[in-house]
Parts: structure tokens; sequence; C-alpha cells
């Protein structure tokens, strides 16, 4: 399966002996997806929503038919639903400030210790601007969350439940629409944040949460993209709060009135190449069905397991069982061996993974780690190169004067 | 060593055959480096004695190249002056943002950081040492200064 994909990417005709697994950080783009970018700027390239030519209203279908595309690909939302952004970081940021006038002093926002930092940072400022407090959900010992670990953290006093659907560094898939379900019968109020910037990446989702958040970079479409989508009775609800161009119904020289859903929230010209680039990215991965792609990864996820754990020295974070959850991403740590010098070693054989802490430095703290080696994969990854990774590996000891 | 090392010899033998490796037992000075996305973290220990580093030292976690730095960071300046010290330090710095040479003619040892320090992510690990002496150059003037006021 992977040669054939790879042959759909220019990246490795461009770069034949790189072994990219590194696309927990961004994937490859298809030629589908390029040339649909190119295309639009070739042929359609005008400001959408706004010209009364032609071109205009070209890319204004364009825009909207990747609305459309996400909406019932991805989310099963209506198209309304759905506000294009820069990325997953603008969207969490967003979100926080959307939701800012519903938080008061001595409310209490739930984050998870798995989280990215653009999924805690703009909930650490908000808590900090309104005098709420950060309360915090632990996974279970193989890294998993469930209703178990987030019920009892929730409270009357609960505004905000901001998850990811799946760790950055972990690979635990959560359950957040059965989460979601459990707490609201108790707290229906509290609003629930679900960043699944890597979730998306392996798994089709439905609507889940009140809120969601992704990037179009980690799905095979461009950089520079993303979505926040949501609850259609909650989005009417929030006010903006960036203000602008092509965002407003009516303005006086005092004051405006919003535009309907979505447009209100996207104040100034969308990112249109950017969007048109996710639509294809989207079609792109509709030829195969989600189980056939969620079975490949899970399979080569196992397979990666299995080649690593051979390996003196070598200790994955989290959970090392071939959980149904686990899927995509593997964290390890070397005995003796800084995680930057095994990523520069990798390095050196054209073998791309992430060293550090991932975006993610309260879940090293809490592993009591300074950093940790990313693995994570994509359809385009075969066994072969695992395997070879796997050989470079075993020798990264040695190479550094370990054994 | 082994003949394969990967980052080079004098580099890799820097970081694991450290002499600066240590934590000191008099301590004037003592500062935290850390490079947070990276996971390098180290200490660095200094004892100022008459305005002079008489010893030094670094511990904690850090990469080859930081750790590495570290050791030749510390094994340069033991036994001079704070003024001297500040004086390379300067000059070190100056090196790593414009690349000339000529700057640290009169220490090349650190030469052997060139290719680190052109590598943008990388250049965090080989500065971490500097920076951190840079910090525990300030306290100690401020230290030692206030002694003699």
């Amino acid at each position: 399966m992977a040669m054939q994909i790879k042959q759909d990417f220019p990246f490795f005709r461009e770069h034949p002996d790189v072994i990219y697994l590194d696309n927990a950080a961004t994937t490859q783009k298809p030629e589908f997806v390029l040339q649909a970018m190119n295309d639009f700027l070739v042929k359609h390239n005008a400001n959408p929503s706004r010209g009364l030519y032609d071109l205009s209203i070209q890319a204004t279908q364009d825009l909207e038919s990747a609305r459309q595309m996400v909406a019932q690909k991805l989310l099963r939302y209506e198209p309304e639903q759905v506000i294009f952004t820069s990325g997953a970081t603008m969207s969490l940021n967003l979100a926080a400030l959307l939701l800012e006038p519903m938080i008061g002093k001595g409310d209490e926002i739930a984050v998870s210790v798995l989280e990215h930092h653009s999924n805690l940072l703009p909930w650490q400022n908000l808590a900090k601007r309104k005098g709420a407090k950060l309360v915090w959900i632990y996974p279970d010992e193989n890294g998993e969350i469930r209703v178990e670990q987030v019920l009892p953290v929730m409270s009357k006093k609960t505004k905000v439940l901001a998850l990811t659907a799946m760790s950055n560094v972990l690979g635990q898939l959560i359950d957040i629409e059965s989460i979601s379900l459990a707490i609201k019968k108790e707290h229906p109020e509290i609003v629930v944040v679900t960043d699944a910037s890597q979730s998306l990446a392996y798994l089709p989702i439905a609507a889940v949460g009140d809120l969601i958040c992704f990037s179009g970079h980690k799905l095979f479409g461009p950089t520079g993209i993303g979505v926040l989508a949501g609850r259609r009775d909650l989005l009417e609800k929030l006010d903006p709060v960036f203000v602008g161009g092509g965002m407003i119904e009516q303005v006086t020289p005092e004051s405006y009135t919003a535009a309907p859903l979505p447009h209100k929230f996207e104040a100034g010209t969308v990112n249109v190449v950017g969007a048109v680039g996710l639509e294809a990215a989207i079609r792109y991965k509709s030829q195969w069905s989600s189980l056939v792609l969620y079975n490949y990864i899970q399979s080569l996820t196992g397979y990666t397991i299995q080649q690593l754990r051979t390996i003196k020295g070598l200790h994955f974070l989290g959970d090392e069982r071939k959980s149904p959850l686990h899927t995509g991403i593997l964290s390890f740590v070397l005995d003796g061996v800084h995680p930057h010098d095994v990523a520069a070693v990798l390095a050196q054989e054209k073998i791309c993974v992430r060293a550090g802490h991932h975006c993610a430095a309260v879940l090293h703290q809490h592993l009591g780690i300074n950093a940790s080696v990313r693995v994570s994969l994509a359809i385009y990854n075969s066994a072969r190169e695992i395997d070879r990774l796997a050989e470079v590996l075993s020798g990264v000891r040695k190479k550094l004067g370990h054994e | 060593m082994n003949e394969e090392l990967f980052y080079g010899e004098v580099l890799t033998s820097h970081a694991l055959e450290s002499q600066w490796q240590k934590q000191l037992s008099v301590v004037t000075g003592r500062q935290e480096g850390i490079n947070a996305s990276c996971g390098d973290d180290i200490i660095m220990e200094w004892q100022v004695e008459n305005g002079r580093l008489v010893d030094a030292g670094f511990s904690g976690e850090g990469c080859v190249i930081a750790r590495a730095s570290s050791d030749i960071c510390v094994g340069l300046l033991v036994g001079k002056s704070l003024a001297e010290i500040a004086e390379i330090l300067q000059n070190f710095m100056a090196w790593v943002q414009t690349g000339h040479e000529n700057l640290v003619s009169e220490f090349p040892e650190v030469k052997v950081l060139a290719s680190s320090i052109a590598n943008p992510v990388r250049a965090k690990c080989a500065t971490l040492a500097w920076h951190t002496a840079e910090k525990l150059l300030r306290g100690q003037q401020q230290l030692f200064g206030e002694q003699e006021k």
C-alpha cells in the first residue's frame, strides 16, 4: 500500500531516500492537493464573497465547497458551523477568547496533562485574566483518559473542558463523545472544547464536543488553514472578537451588526487557497475507506512497537500494549542517550523523527522526563522503513560511545 | 573510543569524558540553564576568589552538543579573571552571531562547535552553557562588586 501511495507525493520523488516519520508535526502533500491549489490560483483567484464579477463568485463557490467538504466528511455538521482559521493554534486561542464572557472569578477550566501547549496556554491565559482556576485531568497508567478520569474533576464551577482527542506524544485516542455525554448528564452547562489535530489524521470523526479545532497541514493539506467548528446554538450565542471586513451585516458610524454564521467569525480575507487545499486533501483521502486507512496505521503501529521493543535500553512512554486506542504515534527514550542525539543520528541516515517535548512540556514533567523521541506514522510509511529505523536505532548507543 | 563516533571524536569526547562535569564543594555562584524545547537542563557552578574563577563545573542533562559545549566553556573559563571571562564571552557571542573566526582566534577549541552553531535548531544546544555563563558572570560581578564597595 505505502509504496503505491508514495508515488502520489511529489516530496518523495524529490527525496526518494528520506524516511519521513514526523507526521504528527506535519504531513507531506499529495500531488492532488498541490494541483488543486495551483488550479485555484491560476484559474479562479479573487477575493471571495466580495466582488460581483464571475471570478469572485467562483472563488466564493470554491471556499464554500471546501467548507461543505469539511462539514460533511470530517464533522457531520452543517457548513455554517465550520469557521476557517489559520490553524489549530489559532482556533484554540479563538475558542478561549470567544468563551471568555462565560468565565467568572472562581470558575474552573479543566485541561488534561496530555494537552499540546496550544490547548493549554490559551486556557492558562484566560484563567489568569478572569481569576478562574485550571483543574487537571491525569491519564491512567496506560496513558488513557476515559470517563473515570474526567468525571471526578468536573464540578458546578467547571465551565470548560479542554481535551485532546489524541495525545500528540502517547498516541492514545480519547473517546471525547462518551466523555462529553457522561459529564453533560450531571453538568449540561460545561463547554467541551476538543483538540482534534492528531485524531483526525487517523480517525474519521463525528461531531463531538461543543467546539472542535484542527489544522489542515496534519491531514495532507497545506499549512495556514485550520478549523474551529461547533454546536450551532453555542456559536450563534457567542460574539465575535476579531472584527473587520467580511464579518458584518450592517455598519454605522457608531456600531455594527455581525453577519450570520459562519462569516461573523471570519474577519478579513479567508485563506481560500488553503481551504481549497484542505478540501482536496479530504477528497484525496476519501478514495480509501476510513477503516482501510485505520487498519493500515494500526498494523504499522503494532509492527513498529514489535521492532523497537527489541532495542536495548529503549523504553516507550505510556502504553506498550497494542491497544486499539493506541495508534500512529509512538514516543520513547533510549537509556543514556539524549533524545536530540538519537534524532541527530537518525537524521544523518535521512530518517526524520521529532525529539524534545513536542510542545507537551507538562506531560513530560508528569512522566518525570525532560524530552523524548517521537515516531509518527502516515499511510505512505512502510514496514521496510520501520525496519531501517530499528536498524539505525539499534546502533545509536554504540555510535555515541555507550557500549 | 568508538571509531565511528557520530558527532566527531573531539565533540563526543568532550561530552562523554568531560573533566568538568562535576559538582563543586565551594560555590560562589550557581546557575541553571534550560532549553525547554530540547530538554537540556544544566547547572553550572563557579568558585570565584579574588576576582578569578578558580574552579567550575557543570551537571545536569543535555545532549552531546550541550554537554560538549559546557565542557569546552568551563575548561576555557577556569583560571581566568572575571574581566577576561567577560571578554571571552563577548567574543564568543559575537562569533556566534557573525561567524567571524578572528573573534575566537585566541581560543580555537570552540571551533569544534561551529557546525552546531550553524544549525538553527542545534545552536541552542551549543550556546546554552555560554548563556548560562553570561548570567553567572553578571551575578558574580554584582556579588563581588558589592563586596568591594
